[in-house]
């Protein structure tokens, strides 16, 4: 009997939120339903959300990947001629596509695939989906760093927020879930009726909770330099991940090109051993043939004679 | 006119058209798969009641003509455009609604169960807060910090 519309299948539920964008669904998941003045949420519209919005960055990975690998096939393979293909652009674009969204799974996955987060930045996936459009679409699209400046800038905000903000309680969280897994192991008493630790104040629990306003000022400032260094450092990890995956692909044709020319020395060696073979062959038979020329000469005398013995008949 | 006889869950026997019949894809294949005699036999939905299955088929006859919909590629933030008769027919208890979608799903009508998720779309996009808890009778629970933080920055 289905009576409210979280009891509906999840077929169904995912038809309706397909009508959504994923930054309106990113909104939609956490709608603070206000009951009696408090702010709370809908667990089971939260996880269809959530459902929506991982599959969604995974979905636009694929799309990428796939919209990349048929650009690419279709440019040539020379550097030269590459470089003015009415398709340079399109490829310049989905490259640079490729290092942010490499940038993206690395903040999210991790906490994605243990179960304590989702791909909270629908705007984002809405903004990939958008410049894939426009990549598949046009003939030609503006330059990369037109087209990708909206999603540079709110993938960075997105991963900065999420690194400096959700991250610290999200492991907080992950501590007291594993504390609260060990207690209850080793405890009679049921721990699941206990309210989650996260909802702790986390600077009750924070080490340095006691200390004066402005040693936490500057305790935060030096975190915030640290955050946006481990940014920096993922940025340039991504940079170096895609720089080892051309020279790996230049060092496989460069192999491949090896390979080649050894086969074609190997035919030019053929060649020429077959080319000394012929000459000397020739040679033979020009040496066979320059002897036997002298003693052939009466013939033409015998012949002659045949030929005059009718005159004299 | 070649007809079907369907049978609600209530025992309520419904004549309809074999070829407004076919536009479900599982009684397409009932009818085409398993002997049955469409002269004397009568088709079983035994999970689907007399007040949700005549909606549909309803719904089914006005839209016989229609051309199956086509795959949307991109299925995000799909264009919901509703004719006037659907709008009509839409105007029902939400909980009907969710009862006729779920048989529609289960019949296989796709469209029909667009139109719903079409019509639902709508209702969340155009409600507020507070409506949406009295509406989709959403079960709140508290909001942990990590999803504060989220609201409060978005």
């Amino acid at each position: 009997m289905t009576s409210t519309l979280l009891s509906l299948p999840d077929e169904i539920l995912d038809n309706i939120l397909s009508y959504f964008s994923f930054d309106e669904i990113s909104r939609l998941r956490l709608t603070p339903l206000l009951t009696e003045g408090s702010a709370q949420v809908c667990r089971a519209l939260d996880a269809a959300c959530q459902r929506t919005l991982n599959l969604g960055f995974l979905r636009a990975e694929r799309a990428h990947a796939t919209c990349l690998r048929s650009v690419k096939s279709r440019l040539p393979r020379r550097e030269s001629e590459r470089k003015y293909h009415h398709l340079a652009r399109h490829c310049e674009i989905l490259t640079a596509m490729e290092t942010r969204l490499s940038l993206l799974a690395m903040t999210f996955m991790k906490y994605i695939d243990m179960n304590l987060c989702c791909f909270i930045p629908g705007k984002v996936i809405d903004e990939i989906y958008r410049v894939l459009k426009v990549v598949q679409g046009s003939e030609t699209p503006p330059r990369a760093h037109e087209i990708l400046q909206e999603l540079r800038d709110i993938s960075s905000m997105a991963m900065e927020h999420f690194d400096e903000h959700i991250v610290p309680r999200l492991k907080l969280h992950l501590g007291s879930k594993s504390l609260c897994q060990t207690t209850t192991a080793s405890s009679t008493g049921n721990s699941e009726t206990r309210p989650p630790m996260a909802s702790t104040s986390p600077s009750l629990l924070s080490p340095g909770g006691g200390h004066s306003s402005s040693s936490s000022h500057h305790h935060h400032h030096h975190k915030k330099d640290l955050h946006k260094l481990h940014l920096n450092m993922r940025i340039q990890n991504a940079h170096y991940q895609c720089l080892r995956k051309e020279v790996s692909e230049l060092t496989n044709k460069l192999a491949e090109y090896a390979a080649r020319l050894t086969e074609q020395e190997g035919k030019v060696a053929d060649l020429t051993r077959k080319l000394f073979e012929s000459e000397r062959r020739f040679s033979e038979v020009l040496q066979a043939i320059t002897p036997n020329k002298r003693p052939h000469s009466p013939e033409p005398d015998n012949t002659s004679a045949k030929r005059l013995k009718p005159a004299q008949d | 006119m070649v007809i079907a006889r369907l049978q609600s869950k209530d025992g309520d026997i419904f004549i309809i058209d074999v070829d407004v019949a076919k536009r479900s894809n599982t009684l397409k294949l009932a009818i085409e798969m398993s002997k049955i005699d469409l002269d004397d036999d009568v088709i079983p939905i035994e999970n689907i009641t007399s007040n949700v299955l005549k909606p549909i088929i309803d719904w089914l006859t006005y839209h016989k003509d229609d051309e199956p919909s086509e795959p949307i590629k991109i299925l995000k933030a799909k264009p919901y455009y509703i004719s006037n008769w659907d709008k009509e027919f839409l105007k029902m208890d939400l909980k009907l609604l969710y009862e006729i979608m779920n048989a529609a799903h289960f019949l296989d009508i796709k469209d029909l169960v667009d139109l719903g998720c079409k019509h639902i779309a709508n209702i969340i996009k155009i409600s507020s807060h507070e409506e949406l808890t009295e509406i989709f009778e959403f079960e709140a629970t508290p909001i942990l910090l990590t999803e504060l933080e989220q609201i409060e920055n978005m």
